[in-house]
C-alpha cells in the first residue's frame, strides 16, 4: 500500500510538473477559513515581493514536533498602505503570529495577524474573507 | 413672532455645520499635504503636472469604466465566453470558475494595458513637457506618451498594449484620443473584452489643486453595440503614492519569477473552487 500511495504521488508531481500549471491566480481557496491557528515561532525567510510577499516560519506543535509554515501576504505595495515597510521582517524575528490555515493540514496560512515580542501589531488582509471588499491582487 | 427665534436657530446651527466641515476638510488636506491646499484654485494655464490616485470607491462601484457595460457583438460574446474568473454576473463577470481555470492575462505578467492599468493601479502621474504630456504608472513600471504637437494618430497603428494617444487643450480640459490598442488584454479584471479597433477620447478637468475628474469613452463597434462612456471619476492629488514608502511611485512590476517562486512554495492550483466572491 505504501509503495502504491508513494507511486501515486510521485506520478501526480510529474503530471504537474509536465503539464506546467496555468498561472491562474490563487485565491484564498487553499486555506480553512473556519478557524484560526496561532504559533510562536522564528521568522527563517521574509519575501518581499509580487504577487504575494510570504513570511517563512519555524514554530513547534503541541507535540515539540518543528513545523515550517509559509505564510502568504498582500503585495508590497498593498503592505505599505497597511503600514508594513521591506524592514518590517527578518530572518531571526520571533514573532506570535494567528492566520487561517490551509486545508488538509498543508503548513501555509493566510489572513495574517502578528504581535511582536515588543507588542507592536501588524496584518495583511489578504486572504481575510469577511467582509473585505474585494481588492484585485 | 414664536417662530423666528427657531428659524434663526435653525440657519445658525446649519452654518456652524458647514463651517466644522469646510474646516475639517481643510484641516485634513492640510495635514495629509503638508500644506494647506483646500480650495486652492486650478492653476491657469491649466496643468496636470502631479500624482493623481483614485479613491478607494464606495463599496458597489465596480473597479471599471462604469457598471453597464454596453451588450457585445456576436464576436464579443465569443471572446468574452473564453474568459475565467472568480467574478460573478453582477461583477461584470462570465461566472465563477474554479481557480485552475483562471486565465487573466496579468497573472502570467502579461502588462495591464490601457485603461486597465488605471483601474488595477489606482493612481497615474502627469508629467507635462513642451511637446507632450507623459503619463506614468505604477503598475507594469511603464508610461504613455500623449503628443500634444499637433500630430495625429497613426492610421494602421500597429497594436500596442498602451495604444498611442495624442492631446489637446479644451479651455481647462486636456482631451486625449487614443487607439492602436492589442486585443490581447482585458478592459478590467472582469475581463470585459476589447477588439484592435477600439479608441479612446478622454477628459481630464483639474476642478481644483487637489481635484481632477477623468471620463473615458470607448468606442469598438466591433466588440460592443454602443459605446462604453465611464462615470466622471474623481482623482485625487497626492504627494506621493499611497503604495509607495517613500519614493513618488513605486517600481511595481510583475515579475515571472517571484510568480513562479510564489506558486511553488505556497500556493498550488487545483486545491479546490474558489470561493463565490460576493456580488455587490
Amino acid at each position: 500500500m505504501k509503495g502504491k500511495r508513494a507511486a501515486s504521488l510521485v506520478l501526480s508531481a510529474g503530471f504537474l510538473a509536465i503539464c506546467a500549471p496555468i498561472f491562474a491566480h490563487h485565491g484564498s481557496q487553499g486555506y480553512d477559513h473556519t478557524r484560526r491557528v496561532t504559533v510562536k515561532g522564528t521568522v527563517t525567510e521574509f519575501v518581499w515581493a509580487n504577487p504575494h510577499s510570504q513570511i517563512y516560519l519555524d514554530a513547534k506543535d503541541d507535540k515539540g514536533n518543528l513545523v515550517h509554515w509559509g505564510l502568504e501576504l498582500n503585495s508590497p505595495g498593498n503592505l505599505i498602505r497597511e503600514g508594513w515597510t521591506h524592514t518590517s521582517l527578518k530572518a531571526g524575528d520571533e514573532i506570535t503570529v494567528s492566520f487561517d490555515p490551509g486545508k488538509e493540514g498543508r503548513p501555509i496560512g493566510i489572513c495574517v495577524d502578528i504581535v511582536f515580542s515588543n507588542g507592536q501589531k501588524l496584518r495583511s488582509s489578504q486572504g481575510c474573507v469577511q467582509g473585505n471588499p474585494d481588492l484585485e491582487k | 413672532m414664536r417662530k423666528r427665534p427657531l428659524e434663526f436657530a435653525v440657519v445658525v446651527v446649519g452654518a456652524l455645520a458647514v463651517f466644522s466641515l469646510l474646516f475639517a476638510q481643510a484641516s485634513e488636506q492640510a495635514t495629509t499635504t503638508g500644506v494647506n491646499t483646500a480650495k486652492v484654485k486650478a492653476p491657469d494655464p491649466p496643468d496636470v503636472t502631479g500624482i493623481w490616485v483614485i479613491p478607494q470607491r464606495a463599496r458597489g462601484v465596480l473597479r471599471t469604466l462604469s457598471n453597464y457595460r454596453p451588450p457585445m457583438t456576436p464576436w464579443g460574446k465569443a471572446k468574452f465566453a473564453k474568459v475565467r474568473t472568480s467574478f460573478d454576473g453582477r461583477e461584470l463577470g462570465n461566472g465563477v470558475a474554479p481557480e485552475k481555470e483562471w486565465n487573466d492575462p496579468i497573472f502570467q505578467c502579461d502588462p495591464n494595458g490601457y485603461p486597465r492599468v488605471m483601474f488595477h493601479g489606482e493612481m497615474t502621474r502627469f508629467v507635462v513637457t513642451p511637446t507632450e504630456v507623459l503619463q506614468f504608472f505604477e503598475r507594469d513600471h511603464t508610461w504613455r506618451d500623449i503628443w500634444m504637437d499637433g500630430r495625429k494618430l497613426p492610421e494602421d497603428p500597429d497594436p500596442r498594449y498602451y495604444g498611442y494617444a495624442v492631446g489637446h487643450w479644451d479651455g481647462d480640459t486636456l482631451v486625449v484620443e487614443s487607439n492602436g490598442f492589442i486585443d490581447r488584454t482585458w478592459l478590467d479584471q472582469y475581463g470585459s473584452p476589447h477588439s484592435d479597433q477600439m479608441t479612446t477620447e478622454e477628459r481630464f478637468r483639474r476642478v481644483d489643486h487637489d481635484n481632477m475628474e477623468w471620463t473615458i469613452a470607448l468606442n469598438d463597434p466591433k466588440t460592443y453595440t454602443k459605446p462604453w462612456v465611464s462615470d466622471n471619476i474623481r482623482l485625487k492629488w497626492a504627494p506621493k503614492s499611497p503604495r509607495s514608502e517613500t519614493e513618488e511611485i513605486r517600481e511595481d512590476f510583475c515579475i515571472w519569477s517571484d510568480q513562479n517562486s510564489f506558486f511553488k512554495r505556497i500556493d498550488s492550483v487545483g486545491l479546490g473552487d474558489a470561493p463565490t466572491r460576493k456580488s455587490k
